[in-house]
């Protein structure tokens, strides 16, 4: 559950309650009254904290690559490898026989492409694709 | 319920399936490779389904049902299509038991043989496209912006819960359009519809793109895809998108007459997403406490715990949480009073 409620004896006393955040596993103790508005906003905090530390997860798991030696060292690592391909399927398929990586896709959104050199064959490339171990 | 999670950073995939079978998602079945849903699984599946079901419907989109069974010569009029899921079809020869003539249990009847045998759907592009056949005739009958809920199997070898199981739940969805710009941009919408259903209701940062064409779905020109990091450094593909051109227009002759009155072959889409998105979820947020989910697809938001000695204090706490719990229920939150009697102090 996203958020934890306790109450006991003494808060009857205080007219408190104590709240838990699930997400960054924080306490703090509140007035009870009001608590309703608070806790409907704490959801929409955790829904946008959760959702930036992925993210923030994903960036700094994403690296440019442009040499395939250190890409078969960063590989062993995991993360979005973001590197240039010449298109063909032969090259696609000699990289994941020798790394188990793939192509996971052409991305449609990000920074704009830019030319290269394929790690592999070091022919020309029209941008980067991203390549993982996946699921 | 924390002790018994191993660290993700010894052993992810240990982590991975200590949470979901304490957490009591989901677990395996008696039969290989398939799994049980058990409630509190279902209820988040039932959450996703919930809002993707309002999404599609948002952009024009109905739900129908289709068989489960595809006859067998059906799959393999689209010779990709065929190429690509013939290796994990089940098959159905019979349709009949009998009592076993040599000791107990029951045969399989011989005389019961099918005439033609049936695949139980890994996809329903085949039996959706011979239903369309009789349903388009000319430029009015499209577009045809079609949904189906449903189970389908795929006979894996490596099994996983929730990310790679023989039989899961998904919704497929498959159009039909007058031209092929038509059924692109339907393609392109609903990638975005997956990607927006991630990031807003997953919590899930995904990026959109496009699949190279050794990766591409069996029988589409092109497959737009969601791509999600997870804490292991590993790709995992959360939703689909296909561009079919004509490819199965043309295996089942579905043909309509323009505005000119021509015929022409209907131009397609088809998208996907599945069980598998229960997966990326458990593996987006959670931690070594165990399950982090996004409130936005918990079925409960807050759990109230009572602390008392008497059971004079247990009532009095009791009618106070009730107070919130009515109050949070009027702002849509949904709330459970843990009132276990372990939980004395």
């Amino acid at each position: 559950m996203p958020v934890r409620v306790a109450m006991g004896p003494r808060d009857l006393e205080n007219g408190t309650l104590e709240i838990a955040r699930r997400d960054n596993l924080t306490k703090e103790s509140r007035e009870f009254e009001g608590t309703e508005n608070h806790i409907c906003s704490l959801l929409d905090q955790i829904q946008d904290n959760i959702y930036t530390k992925a993210l923030k997860f994903r960036e700094e798991n994403t690296i440019n690559i442009d040499d395939y030696e250190t890409f078969k060292q960063k590989i062993e690592e995991g993360g979005f490898l973001m590197c240039h391909w010449d298109g063909t399927a032969e090259t696609e398929a000699k990289i994941k026989e020798e790394t188990k990586a793939t192509i996971r896709c052409i991305p449609l959104e990000g920074p704009s492409p830019e030319d290269g050199k394929c790690i592999y064959s070091g022919k020309p490339s029209v941008g980067r694709v991203i390549f993982a171990r996946a699921y | 319920m924390a002790k018994e999670i191993v660290n993700r950073e010894e052993n992810y995939s240990l982590w991975y399936n200590n949470l979901v079978t304490k957490a009591d998602l989901a677990e395996n079945s008696a039969v290989r490779g398939c799994m049980v849903i058990k409630p509190y699984g279902y209820a988040i599946w039932e959450k996703m389904q919930a809002q993707l079901d309002k999404m599609f419907k948002e952009t024009g989109h109905v739900n129908a049902y289709f068989p489960l069974f595809i006859p067998k010569s059906f799959l393999s009029k689209e010779a990709e299509h065929v190429e690509g899921f013939a290796k994990e079809c089940a098959v159905v020869t019979h349709h009949r038991l009998m009592a076993n003539p040599d000791g107990p249990g029951v045969v399989v009847d011989p005389d019961a043989k099918l005439e033609e045998e049936l695949v139980v759907r890994p996809t329903s592009e085949t039996i959706i496209w011979n239903t369309y056949r009789n349903w388009i005739k000319s430029y009015r009958d499209l577009p045809i912006l079609i949904n189906q809920w449903a189970n389908v199997v795929r006979w894996e070898m490596r099994t996983r819960l929730f990310l790679r199981t023989t039989e899961f739940l998904w919704q497929e969805g498959h159009t039909a359009h007058s031209t092929k710009q038509e059924a692109i941009e339907e393609t392109e919408k609903m990638v975005n519809v997956y990607a927006t259903f991630a990031r807003e209701f997953m919590a899930m940062p995904v990026i959109v793109g496009r699949k190279t064409e050794s990766e591409r779905f069996a029988g589409a020109l092109d497959t737009l895809c969601i791509e999600a990091l997870m804490q292991d450094g590993k790709a995992l593909q959360a939703g689909t998108s296909h561009f079919l051109g004509q490819n199965f227009a043309k295996a089942f002759d579905v043909q309509f007459a323009n505005k000119e009155g021509t015929l022409d072959y209907v131009w397609a889409s088809s998208w996907g997403v599945s069980t598998r998105l229960m997966g990326a979820l458990v593996m987006a947020h959670s931690d070594n406490n165990g399950l982090v989910l996004p409130p936005k697809l918990a079925p409960i938001h807050v759990v109230m715990v009572p602390i008392f000695k008497t059971d004079e204090e247990h009532s009095r706490v009791i009618e106070k949480m009730e107070l919130l719990k009515s109050r949070l229920e009027k702002l849509n939150i949904t709330v459970k009073i843990d009132d276990r009697d372990n939980l004395r102090s």
